[in-house]
């Protein structure tokens, strides 16, 4: 443990230690405002529960924050308001990663997010979206419940680094018509990193439009209430400054390399006018009847990244118009529960989801692409997924003893689908597809869970689930978690838990007759996390403080083939002849991890006008890949943390907000094979976001929000550019730039 | 590829339709199971530092406070809940600082509730869930009557309950019908309606 660790804890420790239990006591006031404060959670174990007595260590973000913060999309919530949780932002889909661990390039998949209970991971490669992506219209959030830590207990796959549940607000809640317009800008930024104002044309721009209505009403006798919102998001980027980075010749045509209409022969970079865009159109609808609760979602989101890095685009032509990524969601599900005695409940889930997923790619280079494309080519990349399912639970409860078990199975039925389209650039003829292949496959997962609080003071939290997976076989996922008051308003945890990533339908069929073969035994990932930590609760001021250690298993990385594996693959067909260094997606890659997080929140004042908070986290993490040796994380930086405080001045006065958050400076991704003389850094980050809002004077209808934010690191950690990886001892690493100035004017008019 | 995309999409379209309606038409085949919105540990633990704020809480419960916790006998969610009710009270000693005795009690008409309130010299009602269409009767046979009703589910106090719960932005929420508090005498102290949300029949 680093000596910084150690203070920390120490100090932590201590403070606890010092706090008498008397010196906790708050007067009634107090300590019913302190009730009142009490976060209540329903993601950690399935059922409804405070968050300080939950399985799991649980922030809550509030649509009273998301507004008064300037909050717009998840990853902005989670970066200025969670605990543990942070995103990186390499303009386009963001990256996330908790405590410390961020696998670059995973399209999300180490976390479930869920909206209303229901995973909004795709069936393909596991894929969620943070940013815009995610396909919720913000308005029609109540709270969003960020669960630290694996969560497989009761939800199976890709809960590794944790779970993000969306709550959307009850009808009475969001009652009336209510119409949205939002504008937003970015300011540009010249390639030294200095913020632009001129010319007005090379601003970012976006629009958003929405309408939602939420009613309450009696529908077969029964209370029955409807919520529905649905959204435009438009934004074109501000115009970027890159490169220049000087290739040379085209090893295949022997002429300057060509980077398509707008670039300059043998040379990347120039200004992007066209390749950075995010369009989000969509909508969200709940109509519960009694106690059964249908929803349906519909998104989608396409999305221009304005350069070459090692995610998305690793070739391709510069500022190319027609360069994107587009996804679309379509989810439903209904829910419901039946009591079958005064100790037994029965409950379900049914779901269905149709997802595809296309990458449009461009490159005229013709050494980018295979044989026989001499005039360069147009890669189209194909993922579909259909899925079907269901979930049964049953809970048995013995109300003396705060005793409930619950008992359920899930069932799921996915087809997949995927191929990689090849078109001459010049002419548009088609080749043969790629790496087409089809599949069916499903899974059936039953689940145990016993809680217990014999006492007031000892609640104790037992889980398994044993997932089997046609794709891989089957998995154990067990939790413990036991919780202590040890007095008043003091809860201390301690959990173990394990999770697991099944591979991905893309991992497991993924092949290039290049470089890369498929991998049809790759397995789960895994990992097992113990955590302990301490809150206390004094009037309407909480504190936090955490340790963890987690351990990483079987992580999915390249391994590259031996020369008796190549030949083998070249004479089965799998690699075109010639083919000299060839991978394959192997379960080789081990996380060691462990560090501290702490929180502390409160207001002041008599009617709490005044409301603030801040979360810290610093972990250290080493990752070992195959036969390299073990290194640093990249991009998740070891500490970060945000603050945030705000005033309500009251009655038709708005409300000040401001926020923000830190990251220290951490390696980019490229850091440790990229092979640069300079091994690049991204800079530390400090990002703020003043924010007022409030209802317009004389008009109780109408509110606002108006937001300014401030980065000061002029770029993230990810390498951008042909020279993702340096070819002599003079490249020098570009990193990808960032957006430094951006604001927003909102306002949210309910018609009745 | 593109033409069984085509295809997936409309079987996704179709399968989302057709599960949806299963499951709907199942679903609305049987009456689902009420919940509370806030959990019930959670609403004692509220409960205790509310009482505190009516005025005529200490001459009301006098010595020793008696609870009637009020389930419907042939509803499972109104008897699971109430189950849960008298559980929460009976782990606690003191209730609002007071000692209390619990007793549950099967809901059958509105006018015997009342006398059964009267006859026990109950101070504060407890109602499970299952009764929202027995609400505004019962709120009209306890006028006049010393008792505070507390409601476990939301929707209640709007029907007729005096004091009840709900949740919004992921935190508790507290809920009084004044008009009501006043007919049953119990008259909450104006800093206690800062922190809670008055709510209209």
């Amino acid at each position: 443990m680093s000596p910084r660790l150690r203070l920390a804890c120490a100090c932590a420790f201590l403070l606890f230690g010092l706090l008498p239990p008397t010196a906790a006591r708050a007067d009634s006031g107090e300590e019913l405002e302190s009730l009142l404060e009490q976060p209540i959670v329903s993601t950690p174990s399935k059922q409804t529960e405070t968050a300080a007595l939950a399985p799991a260590t649980t922030t809550i973000i509030t649509a009273e924050q998301l507004r008064t913060f300037g909050i717009r999309s998840l990853d902005e919530a989670i970066d200025y308001l969670s605990l543990g949780m942070i995103t990186s932002h390499p303009l386009h889909a963001v990256e996330i990663g908790a405590r410390g661990v961020q696998l670059t390039a995973d399209y999300g998949n180490h976390v479930l997010l869920m909206i209303d209970g229901n995973p909004v991971n795709e069936p393909w490669n596991g894929t969620a979206y943070f940013e815009r992506g995610a396909g919720v219209p913000f308005e029609l959030v109540d709270h969003i419940e960020v669960i630290l830590g694996p969560g497989s207990v009761m939800y199976g796959s890709q809960a590794m680094l944790g779970v993000i549940n969306i709550v959307t607000k009850r009808a009475r809640d969001f009652a009336g018509l209510h119409l949205i317009a939002e504008g937003d800008t970015q300011l540009p930024q010249a390639h030294d990193g200095s913020i632009q104002t001129s010319p007005l044309g090379a601003w970012g721009h976006g629009v958003r439009g929405s309408v939602g209505y939420g009613s309450t009403f009696t529908l077969f006798g029964e209370p029955s209430e409807l919520t529905l919102q649905a959204e435009y998001y438009r934004n074109d980027g501000p115009h970027w400054q890159l490169g220049p980075q000087v290739w040379g010749d085209d090893s295949i045509t022997g002429r300057p390399k060509s980077w398509g209409p707008r670039g300059t022969p043998g040379t990347w970079g120039g200004t992007t006018l066209d390749q950075h865009y995010t369009l989000a159109p969509d909508a969200y609808l709940k109509l519960q009847i009694g106690d059964v609760v249908a929803t349906l979602r519909g998104s989608l989101y396409q999305r221009a990244t304005p350069y070459l890095d090692s995610i998305i685009n690793s070739a391709g032509d510069f500022d190319d118009p027609n360069g994107r990524e587009r996804d679309r969601f379509l989810q439903s599900s209904v829910m419901f529960s039946k009591s079958l005695s005064s100790r037994v409940v029965i409950g379900s889930r049914f779901y269905g989801e149709g997802y595809d997923y296309r990458w449009f790619n461009n490159r005229e280079a013709a050494e980018d692409c295979p044989n026989g494309f001499s005039n360069g080519c147009r890669r189209r990349l194909l993922g579909e997924g259909v899925v079907g399912g269901g979930d049964l639970h049953l809970s048995y409860s013995i109300p003396a003893a705060r005793a409930v078990t619950l008992l359920g199975i899930e069932g799921r039925v996915r087809h997949i689908g995927s191929e990689l389209q090849l078109y001459d650039y010049a002419t548009g003829s088609s080749a043969p597809a790629q790496n087409h292949y089809t599949q069916t496959d499903g899974l059936i997962a039953p689940y145990l869970q016993q809680s217990l609080s014999p006492t007031d003071w000892l609640d104790l939290n037992a889980g398994l689930r044993l997932d089997h997976d046609t794709r891989f076989g089957s998995k154990l996922s067990p939790r413990g978690a036991i919780g202590i008051t040890p007095w008043h308003e003091a809860h201390v945890k301690l959990i173990y838990a394990e999770a697991f990533r099944a591979p991905t339908a893309y991992e497991l069929n993924y092949a290039d007759p290049a470089d890369q073969v498929v991998s049809p035994n790759l397995g789960p990932e895994s990992v097992r996390s113990l955590e302990a930590s301490a809150e206390q609760r004094f009037g309407m001021h909480r504190l936090f403080f955490g340790v963890f250690r987690s351990w990483w298993f079987d992580m999915v990385g390249y391994a590259t083939l031996d020369d008796a594996q190549t030949t083998a693959a070249i004479a089965a067909g799998q690699l075109a002849k010639g083919a000299t260094e060839a991978f394959r997606y192997e379960n080789l890659g081990t996380i060691d991890n462990y560090g501290l997080n702490a929180g502390y929140e409160g207001a002041a004042l008599r009617r709490h006008q005044l409301q603030f908070g801040v979360n810290l986290t610093e972990a250290y993490t080493r990752v070992h890949y195959g036969s390299d040796p073990s290194q640093p994380m990249t991009v998740s930086p070891s500490l970060f943390g945000n603050a945030r405080v705000s005033y309500a001045f009251g009655g038709d006065a708005p409300t000040l907000g401001l926020a923000a958050v830190f990251l220290a400076k951490r390696p980019a991704d490229r850091a440790y094979d990229g092979g640069f003389s300079v091994m690049p850094y991204a800079p530390a980050d400090l990002e703020l976001r003043t924010t007022v809002s409030g209802h317009l004077p004389g008009v109780e209808r109408l509110r606002y929000r108006l937001s300014v934010s401030f980065a000061s690191a002029a770029h993230s950690a990810y390498v951008i550019g042909p020279y993702l990886y340096a070819v002599d001892a003079t490249t020098r690493a570009e990193l990808a730039p960032m957006t430094r100035l951006q604001g927003f004017l909102g306002l949210e008019y309910v018609l009745f | 590829m593109e033409r069984g995309f085509r295809g997936c999409g409309h079987r996704a379209l179709s399968a989302c339709a057709a599960i949806c309606l299963a499951a709907a038409t199942f679903g609305l085949s049987i009456a689902g199971a009420e919940d509370a919105e806030v959990p019930v540990r959670l609403q004692i633990d509220l409960l205790g530092r509310v009482l505190p704020y009516d005025r005529n809480f200490a001459a009301r419960a006098g010595e020793e406070l008696h609870v009637l916790v009020v389930i419907k006998s042939d509803d499972a969610d109104s008897k699971r809940l109430g189950a849960q009710i008298l559980a929460e009270l009976r782990a606690r000693s003191l209730l609002g600082q007071v000692r209390h005795t619990t007793e549950l009690v099967s809901f059958s008409d509105a006018r015997t509730l009342a006398g059964l309130c009267k006859a026990r010299r109950a101070g504060l009602v407890y109602l499970s869930s299952g009764l929202r269409n027995e609400l505004p009767a019962i709120a009209q046979a306890l006028r006049g009557s010393d008792v505070l009703s507390v409601a476990t589910l939301a929707d209640d106090v709007k029907r007729g309950a005096v004091l009840g719960f709900s949740a919004s932005s992921g935190k508790p929420k507290l809920l009084v019908q004044l008009a009501q508090a006043r007919s049953q005498h119990v008259d909450f102290r104006a800093d206690f309606l800062r922190l809670a949300q008055v709510v209209t029949p």
